[in-house]
C-alpha cells in the first residue's frame, strides 16, 4: 500500500435548508481542505438547488452557508462538478453561486468519482 | 494487471421514497455493485432494478423483518456484508 | 459570560469570542485585544477589518490556511506569511484575529 495521500469526494444530493445536510457537507469539505487533503465538489439531484444564485438564507432564519461557496478557492477547493442532468430535469438556468464549478453530464461525474479514493454522500 | 477491486453502493432507502437508488445508478460503475441495507430492501420489487447487470445483494434480516422476499436477487448476512465491505476497493453509502 | 462595554455587558462564549457579531465596534475592538495582551498597532488593524469583511463576505471565520491565502490575494506575499501573522498575533492569527474583530471561533481553527 502506497502512503500518498487520499482524496476525496464529497456528493451533494441534498437541497439548500433540507436538513443540515448542505451545511454538514461544506463543513466537511473545508476540514478536510484545511488538512490540506485533496477535496472535490459533486452537485447532483437535488443537490444542484444548493448552487443557485441569489438564495437569502436569512429570510427564513437558517445559516447561511451559501455564502461560504465564495470562499472555497481560498481552501483550494476547486474540483468542483454540477451535474447537467439534474439542472435540466428542474428547469433551472445554469446562473451559479460557485464561480469555479463546472457543470458536466453524469457520465463525466461517474469518471471524476472513479479517480477518488473516498467518497462521502450527503 | 489485477483488476481493481470493485466500488460497493450501500443503498438504505426506498426509491419508492426518494430518488437516491436513481443518483446511484446514474453513476454506477460496470463493475459496482449493490447492497440493499433497511428500507432500501424495498426497491427489490422496484422497477429501476429490473433490467440492471451488475450484482445486486440484499441484506437477509432487513428483508425478512420487512416480510419482503427477494427471489430475483442473492440474499446475504451480516458476515457477507461485512467481508464485502473490506474487500471493496471503496464503499459510497447513498443515504 | 460577558464584557462590561460602556455601562452594557457584551454577551461571550466562554473563551471570550462575540456571540453577536453586531455588538463589535472599534472600541469594543481594543478591550478584546487588551485581553490578548494585544495593542492594536496599523497592522493588526489591517488584519482585523480583513478578517471582519471576509466574515461579512462569506458568513464563516476563515481558518488559517484560507486567511493566509485571501490576505495574498489582497496585500501581497510580505503581509500574508505565517511569520508576518504570528508576529501580529502569537497565540494563532485566525484564533485571535476573529476573537478581537468580534466574530465566532473559526471551527476548522489551528
Amino acid at each position: 500500500m502506497s502512503h500518498r495521500v487520499k482524496s476525496y469526494a464529497i456528493i451533494n444530493t441534498s437541497a439548500s435548508f433540507d436538513s443540515l445536510k448542505g451545511k454538514e457537507s461544506l463543513d466537511a469539505a473545508l476540514i478536510l481542505a484545511s488538512y490540506e487533503m485533496p477535496v472535490s465538489l459533486f452537485f447532483i439531484g437535488d443537490g444542484v438547488y444548493q448552487t443557485i444564485n441569489a438564495q437569502s438564507a436569512e429570510t427564513i432564519q437558517a445559516k447561511d452557508y451559501i455564502a461560504t461557496f465564495k470562499a472555497l478557492g481560498f481552501y483550494d477547493i476547486e474540483d468542483i462538478y454540477v451535474c447537467n442532468d439534474s439542472l435540466d430535469a428542474r428547469n433551472i438556468a445554469t446562473t451559479s453561486v460557485l464561480a469555479d464549478a463546472q457543470c458536466c453530464d453524469k457520465h463525466l461525474i461517474k469518471s471524476k468519482l472513479e479517480h477518488c479514493d473516498v467518497v462521502l454522500t450527503f | 494487471m489485477k483488476p481493481l477491486p470493485p466500488t460497493i453502493h450501500l443503498i438504505r432507502t426506498s426509491a419508492f421514497a426518494d430518488n437516491k437508488l436513481q443518483l446511484c445508478i446514474d453513476t454506477l460503475g460496470v463493475n459496482d455493485e449493490l447492497f440493499l441495507l433497511d428500507d432500501g430492501t424495498y426497491n427489490v420489487n422496484h422497477a429501476l432494478l429490473t433490467n440492471l447487470s451488475n450484482p445486486v445483494y440484499v441484506l437477509d434480516e432487513h428483508l425478512t423483518s420487512r416480510a419482503v422476499s427477494a427471489a430475483e436477487f442473492e440474499v446475504i448476512n451480516y458476515v457477507d456484508l461485512v467481508q464485502a465491505t473490506v474487500k471493496a476497493g471503496k464503499v459510497i453509502t447513498w443515504q | 459570560m460577558a464584557i462590561s462595554f460602556n455601562g452594557q455587558e457584551i454577551a461571550t462564549d466562554k473563551q471570550g469570542y462575540l456571540l453577536n457579531v453586531s455588538d463589535w465596534n472599534e472600541e469594543l475592538a481594543a478591550i478584546l485585544a487588551s485581553d490578548e495582551n494585544l495593542t492594536l498597532s496599523e497592522e493588526h488593524w489591517q488584519v482585523v477589518n480583513f478578517v471582519r469583511n471576509f466574515y461579512l463576505e462569506y458568513k464563516t471565520s476563515p481558518a488559517i490556511r484560507a486567511l493566509t491565502k485571501a490576505l495574498k490575494a489582497e496585500y501581497g506575499e510580505a503581509k500574508a506569511s505565517s511569520r508576518y501573522l504570528y508576529r501580529l498575533f502569537p497565540k494563532g492569527p485566525a484564533k485571535q484575529a476573529t476573537k478581537i474583530a468580534g466574530l465566532p471561533k473559526p471551527a476548522r481553527c489551528i
